[in-house]
């Protein structure tokens, strides 16, 4: 071999070696189309599960449209009271601007279930004897005025006098914002 | 002339090894070599080209995948959202269910005995699983069936309805009546606020 075939042979590597990284370009093109495909592919199905979750939120809002509604409207209501003391204190400024007679008053708050809406509920146990008349009438204000409170007992009777009744009334009031309440006694009663 | 040709002679010498010329063919080895050259800069320019753009084609559609998936996510949320909403407004209309003023039905049971009866005892509760229903023990003296039967039509005119009714006549008129009252408004969640007040 002389030195014509060894030139020979040095360009011919040389061509080698540029088909060579010509070849390594294509096959780097390739793979570059194939991660293209791939994404392209990907934010398909991204857009195919967004446009179904949005398809499932719009879905669920008209279903749930009334209800969502009915929560609006009921809000105010439900967080009339803030926590069990502004609870005892509504119910007690409503006895007292009734002027009726209270034989005893007893309040209690309670936790409910974990994760609920309504967090706690005060509950106050009410003797007030007074005018059948105002009784009735203060008991229909209180429920006007606070149209969450729930009446979870009602006994009535007669009064010591003619036109008196008497009320055992035990009244649950919605604590919304209040959840650290457990099961404690807001405040002692007494006895008269 | 003669002369300077010697000199010439002179200077360049014989070379005694000279190679064989290749092969007419081996011509085209420097023609392929430049072909080859001028191809693989002008194939790889082009690939690094398409390469770039394609790689910002990649990049663009992994971005709008990521940002659908970002929409996507927030959708789950406020699906979260709208569901936890829906849950309270169960809870919130349960509440409301149980908390139907009791008032009006003290009231016109009150207003139902005649001049002759008198209401001894009434009381009105709902049971903690059941607050929605109103338990009634009635005790009243003189009147009879009769006035029961003017009290529970005044009940039901405010819509209730008695089930479970249990009742007992002791002589001299004396009535001791228990039932559940429940209330007979069937709609489910309107959408217009009814205040139970109202």
């Amino acid at each position: 071999m002389n030195n014509k075939h060894l030139a020979c042979l040095v360009v011919g590597f040389l061509i080698i070696a540029m088909m060579q990284w010509t070849n390594v370009s294509h096959q780097k093109l390739k793979s570059a189309q194939d991660s293209e495909v791939m994404s392209r592919s990907a934010f398909d199905s991204a857009v195919i599960s967004r446009v179904a979750e949005q398809r499932k939120m719009v879905i669920l809002k008209n279903k749930t449209e009334s209800k969502r509604n009915y929560l609006n409207e009921w809000s105010p209501y439900i967080n009339q009271i803030k926590n069990a003391q502004v609870g005892e204190a509504l119910i007690n400024m409503k006895i007292k601007e009734a002027k009726i007679i209270t034989l005893s008053q007893v309040f209690d708050s309670f936790d409910r279930e974990d994760g609920s809406a309504i967090q706690s509920r005060l509950n106050a146990q009410l003797v007030l004897e007074d005018d059948y008349v105002k009784v009735f009438n203060w008991l229909a204000k209180f429920e006007a005025s606070v149209p969450a409170a729930r009446v979870s007992s009602c006994k009535l009777s007669k009064g010591q006098s003619g036109n008196d009744l008497r009320m055992d009334l035990s009244l649950d009031l919605p604590i919304t914002n209040d959840g650290k309440a457990k099961n404690t006694k807001a405040s002692s009663g007494y006895e008269s | 002339m003669i002369k300077s040709e010697r000199i010439l002679h002179d200077l360049k010498t014989e070379r005694d090894v000279i190679t064989k010329p290749l092969p007419p063919v081996m011509g085209l080895v420097p023609v392929f070599f430049y072909l080859s050259v001028i191809c693989a800069i002008g194939f790889n320019i082009s690939f690094f080209i398409k390469n770039k753009e394609i790689e910002a084609l990649t990049a663009e559609w992994t971005n709008k995948a990521e940002l659908e998936n970002i929409e996507k996510v927030k959708t789950e949320e406020q699906i979260q959202l709208i569901r936890n909403e829906d849950q309270k407004a169960e809870e919130v209309y349960k509440w409301v269910q149980g908390s139907k003023q009791i008032q009006p039905l003290a009231l016109s049971i009150a207003r139902s005995m005649g001049q002759k009866s008198s209401i001894e005892e009434l009381l009105l509760y709902r049971e903690e699983k059941n607050p929605h229903q109103i338990r009634i023990q009635l005790k009243f003296i003189n009147g009879g069936q009769k006035q029961l039967d003017t009290t529970l039509s005044a009940i039901n005119s405010i819509g209730y309805r008695a089930y479970s009714a249990n009742q007992n006549l002791i002589q001299g008129g004396k009535v001791d009546y228990q039932a559940t009252l429940i209330w007979q408004d069937n709609n489910y969640i309107t959408k217009e606020l009814t205040l139970n007040h109202e």
